[in-house]
């Protein structure tokens, strides 16, 4: 059972009654009471990291520029001269989107979406684990920080609004993103889980409710020391997973389920996830999604190829995902990024290969859209880095930056937030 | 007092091991039966029923020497699980091509009964494998060996999910990956970078030079010779001009396979790798249904390159030997060294290995030219190894937590279909690692809030015979005491966790037995037991190796 599918009739059983059977001798110790708790609509920020380091020229094209037609001889978007071809979509006089991102361009007429380009990270590495730790930790180079951004920002702002509600942040997946890893408690929740029973046994198990290490702890070889059981990472994640699920589960089996039809695909199914629990009026903050697979060193291609179905999927569920919101959209910043751009000559596997600057996507109610932002660095043999890549304009933490303290609202940002970091100007997303 | 008897009594007044250690400021050293626990946490998936004292009867050195030396025969139960497994003798260009063959019979406008058809045969290698990997992993009795393999898979770590990987990867897991396990790291270094697996996966097969004028010209006139268009001509030319070179693979070799991110290389050195690499690419022979390596030396870049800032000149008679100097330079590196011993010793010993243990461990690796039979025995030699602070810390990956289950269970599979899918919903499914990093083995990369709630319905699930396909076998109950839970809690730990149970998971199953018999004064085995058996298996301490 998929938390998505399970009905309320089944949750109350599960959660209720099935605490009087067999093998769950102890009462709940949440129950259903916090739902009364009135939600407080605060804003809400979801990041869809594209693993693997996405084409920025092929989804944004510049289509007037000579350059990008001779270096791309095969994967180019064709600029829209043939009649009945498929072509760029113009968003202005320079920029337009690959014909596969339609479901966008009346968001950007609308100002609810906005490219920014030519973002990335000052370190030039082009190493895929590398630079996404990089840009996850927000720490370019820093290889001693271990904490995701999302996850610093959560754990200073914590109880900023009163006490802070279990939901705060999520991943619909197995294993979050490492910008939400952390010591500030952020639910994974995979797609099957243990049902209510199991989560009172286990919660009992790993001390759910206890101080840390009141019990002694459990004992490694030689005897684990009481202090060192209060670290253990293996009961907090369990401790966390308890009160956490059980929430989520409240939470869900109230949502009604979506009447908006999502693409289907790896993307479709986890924003459908986070749209739910918005609009069960959960306080969420921050949300991520994973898509691995955007590293096309072969057969990317143009108006067909790998990325051509990839970017139908991303378009039609970014679409979906704002219009399942409803008036929540208003207060959703929804942001894509990667861990860098790509080769700005096609590689003749009808590919690209790692490069440099990258680009990222924002959709929101509020955001100043309907317009390209960022600088454009140009694709002429001078301008590319190390002549061959993309050149970064914009710093990504920049966009982080600017996206913390004013859409999350988070005007008393500490100077140090981002260590080594100088502030540039942001591209100016939010108001 | 019968053995049983004593046994017993031992059971049910032992303390928990950590009331009798906590506390001490030196912690004391493992003792024996500690120590085979240890091994058998390490350099295998946890114990069988039984296992532990037929090593202690062996004598721990004599088994591990055994493990490292013997070809020990598969046990019967697993030959006959590993029996039906038919595509994973065929060849990769045997299988490629029976897909061919049917997808060219059946034709372009399939019945949706033929395309299933032919989807099943796209897939059997594929499934047949991670069975294979599954049984081998669970039932083989050379544990020292699954472990090695499954540090290799994800050392050089392929997906069955990109393309033809899927008919490659048989022959690259037994022939290559299995086969040199115990063998040297430059054989394995070699023959993974010469395997079409890892050619396709990481895209060298079409690493090329950019053609010459002539090839262009040449390109230019049959184009126009087939089509009589000019303009066709030109494009299939502007095509071929941007035919070149694919660092994937070189950057993996240098950042993955042996020197570590950033040691020692930089870009150029990434390009230029990938400049003696050209040429490295898969034959594909479907008359004869034939794929293996082949050098192209018409593909191949030519003249002088650089590597880490010595020359490797040109080779025109041999162009092929380039590459192979790349590599011979590489296994001989001592950042390679550096980096393999480090990443053996965070498997086989501590997420973050102390550092004069890797540098002991490296100069084995140095001095035996990456023997890797030597570097196992140095690490199991190692005094820290055996220091008491690593017995049960390292949090086992879901592959390890799956495994370790259904072994300690002694439990019989008859599908792996519910096993895949739990492995999927714990993010680890097999051979289907997207990035070339493989699967990680630290703690921090799996221990995220949430995914305990997966293992947790694994672990109740498997003792309760609620996976489709896997059954915990009676044998293991009815060795039981035959009618005092209090018992069976202490008979299970003992079997189930090495470092014992401790106070608060001991308190836990107390209070569910009370509670259970304050409802059923008659408590059966069959009910009881196994809610016991399921707790223990989703206990913090299970969740330790």
């Amino acid at each position: 059972m998929t938390f998505f599918t399970m009905k309320r009739r089944e949750f109350l059983r599960l959660s209720g009654a099935g605490a009087l059977a067999l093998g769950a001798p102890f009462p709940l110790r949440h129950g259903l009471s916090t739902l009364s708790r009135a939600p407080k609509p605060g804003p809400i920020l979801v990041v869809i990291y594209l693993r693997g380091g996405q084409d920025p020229l092929n989804v944004v094209v510049p289509y007037k520029d000579e350059n990008y037609y001779k270096i791309r001889p095969t994967i180019a978007i064709p600029a829209g001269k043939t009649e009945g071809e498929a072509s760029v979509l113009p968003l202005d006089k320079k920029f337009g989107l690959h014909p596969a991102l339609a479901p966008l361009v009346p968001l950007f007429k609308s100002k609810r979406f906005a490219p920014i380009l030519a973002v990335g990270s000052p370190h030039p590495t082009r190493s895929h684990f590398d630079a996404q730790d990089f840009m996850e930790y927000a720490a370019p180079g820093i290889r001693t920080i271990r904490q995701g951004w999302l996850n610093r920002y959560l754990e200073a702002t914590a109880n900023r609004n009163g006490k802070d509600s279990e939901l705060r942040a999520l991943a619909f997946q197995g294993l979050l993103p490492r910008s939400l890893r952390g010591p500030y408690p952020v639910l994974a929740a995979g797609g099957r889980s243990a049902d209510a029973k199991v989560l009172d046994l286990f919660g009992e198990l790993y001390g759910e409710g206890e101080d840390a290490g009141a019990m002694g702890g459990d004992p490694g070889a030689g005897g684990m020391r009481k202090r060192e059981d209060e670290t253990d990472k293996v009961l907090e994640t369990g401790r966390a997973t308890v009160t956490t699920l059980r929430r989520l589960q409240e939470v869900l089996a109230k949502a009604p389920p979506s009447r908006v039809r999502y693409p289907r695909g790896v993307l479709g199914s986890k924003l459908e996830g986070i749209a739910r629990v918005i609009r069960a009026g959960v306080p969420l903050e921050v949300a991520c999604a994973d898509w691995n697979g955007w590293d096309h060193h072969a057969r990317e291609g143009g108006l067909d190829g790998t990325m051509n179905r990839m970017l139908t999927e991303l378009g039609g569920s970014l679409r979906a995902f704002l219009e399942d919101l409803g008036p929540h959209a208003d207060r959703t910043l929804v942001l894509t990024m990667t861990e860098f751009g790509r080769t700005a000559r096609e590689n003749g596997n009808t590919g690209t290969d790692h490069g440099h600057a990258g680009l990222m996507l924002a959709v929101g109610g509020k955001i100043k859209g309907g317009r390209i932002l960022g600088k454009w660095p140009g694709l002429d043999e001078k301008s590319l880095y190390q002549g061959r890549d993309l050149a970064v304009t914009t710093d990504f933490r920049d966009v982080f930056a600017e996206v913390l303290r004013k859409h999350m609202g988070w005007r008393r940002m500490p100077r140090d937030f981002f260590p080594e970091y100088r502030p540039g100007r942001g591209p100016g997303l939010c108001s | 007092m019968r053995p049983t008897t004593v046994l017993l009594f031992s059971i049910l007044i032992a303390p928990p091991l950590a009331a009798q250690a906590a506390g001490g400021e030196d912690p004391t050293p493992l003792n024996e039966t500690q120590r085979i626990r240890h091994v058998l946490s390490r350099f295998a998936f946890g114990p069988t029923p039984g296992l532990v004292a037929r090593v202690r009867r062996q004598g721990l050195e004599s088994w591990f020497e055994e493990q490292l030396t013997k070809d020990l025969q598969d046990p019967e139960g697993l030959r006959r699980l590993l029996a039906p497994l038919d595509a994973l003798e065929s060849s990769p260009g045997a299988l490629l091509q029976e897909v061919r063959r049917l997808s060219r019979d059946l034709g372009p406008d399939r019945s949706p009964k033929a395309q299933r058809r032919l989807n099943l045969l796209r897939n059997k290698a594929r499934m047949q494998l991670r069975d294979a990997v599954l049984f081998r992993a669970v039932y083989g009795r050379r544990q020292v060996l699954e472990t090695m393999v499954d540090f290799l898979r994800n050392h050089f770590n392929v997906s069955v999910n990109k393309g033809n990987v899927r008919y490659y990867a048989p022959e690259y897991e037994f022939g290559v990956l299995r086969k040199y396990a115990f063998g040297s790291f430059g054989d394995l270094l070699e023959r993974t970078a010469k395997h079409p697996a890892m050619l396709y996966y990481l895209d060298n097969y079409l690493s090329r030079r950019p053609p010459s004028k002539q090839e262009l010209k040449a390109i230019a006139r049959s184009v126009r010779r087939k089509t009589g268009s000019k303009s066709r001509a030109e494009e299939q030319v502007e095509i071929a001009k941007q035919r070149g070179l694919n660092e994937n693979y070189a950057r993996e070799l240098l950042e993955l396979h042996t020197l570590g991110v950033d040691n020692f290389y930089t870009q150029r050195d990434v390009i230029e790798v990938a400049k003696c690499l050209t040429g490295w690419t898969i034959l594909t022979d479907m008359k004869k249904g034939v794929v293996s390596f082949l050098f192209r030396p018409d593909m191949h870049v030519k003249g002088p390159k650089r590597f880490l800032g010595r020359l490797i000149p040109e080779n025109r008679k041999n162009p092929l030997a380039e590459g192979e100097t790349v590599l011979r330079r590489l296994i001989a590196h001592k950042g390679t060294a550096r980096f393999l011993a480090w990443k053996l010793c965070r498997y086989f010993v501590d997420d973050d290995p102390p550092d004069p243990l890797v540098k002991r461990v490296a100069a084995v690796f140095k001095k035996t030219k990456g023997d890797l039979k030597s570097v196992l025995r140095a690490i199991f030699r190692d005094p820290e190894f055996w220091n008491p602070r690593h017995f049960q810390r390292k949090f086992k990956r879901p592959f390890e937590f799956v495994v370790s289950a259904l072994r300690v269970t002694g439990a019989e599979i008859s599908s792996t279909r519910g096993l895949h899918r739990a492995l999927q919903a714990l993010s680890e499914p097999i051979y289907e690692c997207e990035d070339p990093t493989g699967y990680y083995d630290q703690a921090e990369a799996w221990n995220d809030p949430g995914v305990m709630a997966i293992r947790w319905d694994f672990a109740m699930k498997l003792a309760r015979n609620k996976i489709p396909g896997v059954r915990v076998p009676d044998s293991f109950f009815e060795s039981l005491h035959p009618r005092l839970p209090q018992v069976w809690k202490n008979q299970l730990a003992v079997r189930l966790l090495p470092a014992g149970m401790g106070r608060r998971t001991e308190a836990v199953l107390d209070r569910v037995i009370r509670a259970h018999l304050a409802e059923n004064p008659k408590a059966k085995r069959k009910v009881l037991a196994p809610l016991l058996l399921g707790l223990l298996l989703g206990s913090p301490e299970f969740q330790r190796q």
